[in-house]
């Protein structure tokens, strides 16, 4: 029988109990800009965490897609983060965070939109982000991880489709890519597209060697013709679990992280939910074609 | 400006609808963008948003981030400035602005949570207690301190400490309370000196004689030189247990850090 790693989104509420009530998980992943500071409570902890489960570092702020150059010190903290541990997985979205503007009387400056704001797909934009992939990794002297996004609107002028762009990402920088199924559902219902054959046509389109890593969560249900945004803050749905199972089968057994990161259950709950996971990756790979 | 240019621009601009971004998705992108400003300032600045409460923290992070916008890509290093914030917009005479003249202090309590915020994400500090051998081989007063880098000392004109100790959730809140109420009244301000124990930052007012004699040590003053600056009602003596033992000072040297 083919095995499968599942993990969880380690946050903070949950830290107690995730030494107190050690979990049937194979990884936790933790938000990298968390454990920046120098020194403190959160070095402190992190080095348990490390000591207790394997640890994946995600990243929400690095803007690897950004046009405007990447401050130096962003992308050190992270160098100088991983230069103190061994994560399982490093990795940061397929967006941009950076960019100079001007704002009220202020000269024009280097700002952070706070966010995972969108990128153009077409080849502009793809030597840009594989630039800004090969110097960060590197680096780190290894390669990360990038996340499929979940956007709220296009922009730029798009001449490749999204997967064309990260299978390409890849051929040029050796990384690997996440595939966050939610994100696939949050983008057909902002399109106003049918969920189900737009997540199954990309999960074939998508380079299967690349996907290194699966992300699964859930978000607030929202009415057609509305903005879902994705806010992690609800159980994965039944269309996320749909095609992760049609993932599963496509691709193979890849591991698998449940994230939720608003509105936090239980550290029992979400542990539920990795064991959903690995009970329905189980049953799909159970019947995958050999 | 390229597409990346325009829609960070929409995104700050709070005041225009006039933009050929999709006008819902945008204001969910901005949505987010404040409420994860608002969130920072609620973790690093814990007791202004205790006193000041959500609906001020939320107005406040929109017009600090208009003003001086995400820089940093790490939310924890955002605000640093917000107590001159507070302290020019005491002096900017318009309505919005009413309840932070109607509370002066908001601007120390800042700075004091700022400094807290910061103390915590500090370098672990390396004690040496082998060097206070030196006490019995030299002559103590030409000594040097070494003064843990996480402490500070920050006068106001207000009883910052009180204010802080007040929002703490123990049994001398209340007392606190009563304190800070008392010196506002009588317009008594408060010395706060931070430091770092172990992990948690804390904070404990300071006269003004233990004031001149830290910043003198932490300037680099020897001993001698740093007690000089103070009168004869502080006790050194008595001082220095409790500042070791709260790693207030790490060690001594034969020659200034």
């Amino acid at each position: 029988m083919t095995s499968i790693e599942v993990g969880v989104g380690l946050r903070h509420a949950h830290y107690q109990a995730a030494f107190e009530e050690p979990a049937n998980i194979d990884f936790v992943e933790v938000h990298s800009e968390n454990f920046y500071a120098k020194g403190g409570a959160t070095q402190a902890l992190l080095q348990n965490v490390f000591e207790q489960y394997a640890v994946s570092f995600h990243g929400t702020s690095m803007g690897l897609g950004s046009l405007a150059p990447i401050p130096p010190q962003a992308t050190q903290k992270l160098v100088d983060l991983c230069s103190h541990y061994s994560p399982k997985f490093i990795s940061d979205h397929a967006c941009f965070n950076w960019g100079h503007i001007g704002l009220g009387p202020a000269q024009e400056q280097l700002v952070h939109g706070g966010d995972l704001l969108p990128i153009a797909f077409n080849s502009t934009s793809l030597q840009n982000f594989a630039d800004n992939v090969e110097a960060l990794q590197d680096q780190l002297k290894r390669p990360i991880l990038i996340e499929n996004l979940s956007a709220y609107l296009a922009v730029g002028d798009n001449t490749l489709d999204e997967t064309e762009f990260l299978n390409a990402l890849c051929e040029k920088t050796g990384c690997g890519l996440i595939l966050d199924i939610n994100n696939l559902i949050v983008n057909a219902h902002n399109q106003q597209i049918d969920a189900q054959p737009y997540a199954e046509q990309y999960i074939k389109s998508i380079r299967s060697s690349a996907v290194q890593e699966i992300h699964l969560a859930g978000c607030t249900p929202m009415p057609i013709g509305e903005i879902m945004v994705d806010d992690h803050a609800m159980p994965v749905p039944d269309a996320v679990w749909q095609a992760y199972s049609f993932a599963m089968q496509t691709l193979g057994s890849r591991p698998t992280l449940v994230e939720w990161d608003n509105a936090l259950p239980s550290w029992q709950t979400l542990i539920a939910e990795a064991d959903k996971a690995r009970s329905v990756a189980t049953q799909a790979l159970a019947t995958r074609p050999a | 400006m390229n597409y990346q240019q325009q829609f960070l621009s929409a995104l700050f601009d709070q005041s225009s609808s006039a933009t050929q971004f999709d006008q819902k998705a945008l204001a969910a992108y901005q949505g987010n963008l404040f409420a994860t400003a608002a969130r920072a300032l609620e973790i690093s600045y814990p007791t202004l948003n205790e006193l000041a409460g959500e609906a001020f923290i939320k107005q406040l992070a929109m017009d600090y981030l208009l003003q001086y916008p995400f820089q940093e890509g790490d939310w924890a290093e955002w605000g640093g400035s917000l107590s001159d914030f507070l302290t020019n917009a005491l002096g900017n005479d318009v309505p919005q602005n009413e309840h932070i003249q109607e509370h002066p202090y908001f601007a120390g309590v800042a700075e004091l949570d700022w400094c807290l915020h910061q103390t915590e994400r500090g370098s672990d500090a390396t004690f040496r207690p082998e060097t206070f051998a030196l006490f019995n081989e030299e002559d103590p007063g030409k000594l040097y301190l070494d003064i843990a880098q996480t402490v500070t000392v920050i006068p106001s004109e207000y009883p910052i400490v009180d204010i802080y100790l007040a929002h703490q959730q123990n049994d001398t809140s209340q007392h606190f309370f009563e304190s800070a109420r008392k010196k506002l009244e009588e317009e008594m301000g408060q010395t706060a000196m931070v430091y770092r124990p172990h992990f948690k930052a804390l904070v404990e007012p300071i006269d003004t004689e233990t004031e001149n004699f830290l910043k003198a040590a932490i300037a680099g003053e020897n001993i001698d030189t740093a007690l000089n600056t103070t009168h004869d009602t502080f006790d050194f003596q008595a001082w220095l247990p409790h500042a070791v033992e709260n790693r207030i000072v790490l060690g001594v040297n034969t020659a200034a850090p």
